[in-house]
């Protein structure tokens, strides 16, 4: 676990504005490392399915 | 807002293909694990699909959309229990996250202590806090007030703290760490 035992004061946890920037941080990698992954061909896949019959269907009303 | 020349009509298509990446993000973050992430975006994605009609070219589409991956985030927990949400390893077993340290802050332990907040507070900090959405859009995703979300991201941020110096800290003795291990079986 965590070596470093700098203290984070949790007797009071008040708030500490370089804790909170620290746990955004972490926030932030956790999220943008998924964001960045690009976005998995299945997704496209189904969007271009849906998108397909959806204008199959809708051509069809139209006639 | 955007319009498409090619068809006259707005392209939601190409709005949905670009919120994407975040939407998977969101959805990770939200329940921890990839794989049910991956079926929570596909549901999201047919849902807004049919319910596009609903949405107004122009207004927040992350918003919108995130809305839409939460509610069926939390429709999927009361279905299935407890069963894809509180298992041991969420957030840290399957979610691979560079190792990363930032000040004291451990990605590991963060992630542990993260796992442990109550859903409302979960969300509510990585709303405000990861996805860049403001404190009046995460309202609007969570469905209440502004004030609500700034009070759930507060006692987030001091339930991290707390636990997060249990685990380094010497003030709570030796047993800290085993007590909240032995808690952590019987809730599971």
């Amino acid at each position: 676990m965590s070596k470093n035992t700098t203290p984070v004061n949790h007797r009071a946890t008040a708030a500490t504005p370089d804790f909170d920037r620290q746990v955004s941080g972490l926030l932030q990698l956790m999220y943008g490392a998924v964001e960045s992954e690009g976005i998995p061909e299945k997704f496209l896949d189904l969007l271009e399915k849906l998108d397909q019959a959806e204008r199959a269907q809708s051509s069809g009303k139209e006639r | 807002m955007e319009i498409s020349a090619a068809d006259g009509i707005y392209s939601f298509k190409r709005d949905l293909i670009a919120q994407l990446p975040a939407m998977r993000a969101f959805a990770v973050s939200l329940c921890g694990r990839p794989d049910v992430a991956d079926d929570l975006v596909q549901d999201a994605l047919m849902n807004a699909w049919s319910k596009q009609a609903s949405f107004q070219p122009g207004t927040n589409i992350k918003a919108w959309l995130f809305t839409i991956v939460r509610n069926l985030f939390y429709s999927r927990m009361r279905k299935r229990g407890r069963e894809i949400q509180d298992t041991d390893g969420l957030f840290t077993e399957r979610l691979s996250v560079p190792p990363a340290q930032i000040g004291n802050l451990d990605m590991q332990d963060f992630k542990t202590a993260l796992a442990k907040l109550p859903e409302d507070q979960r969300e509510a900090i990585i709303l405000i806090g990861a996805t860049g959405l403001s404190y009046e859009e995460a309202a609007e995703v969570c469905a209440c007030a502004v004030g609500t979300i700034k009070s759930r991201v507060n006692r987030a941020r001091r339930k991290l703290q707390e636990l997060l110096s249990v685990s380094g800290a010497e003030d709570f003795g030796p047993d800290a760490r085993d007590a909240s291990v032995t808690q952590r079986a019987f809730v599971s």
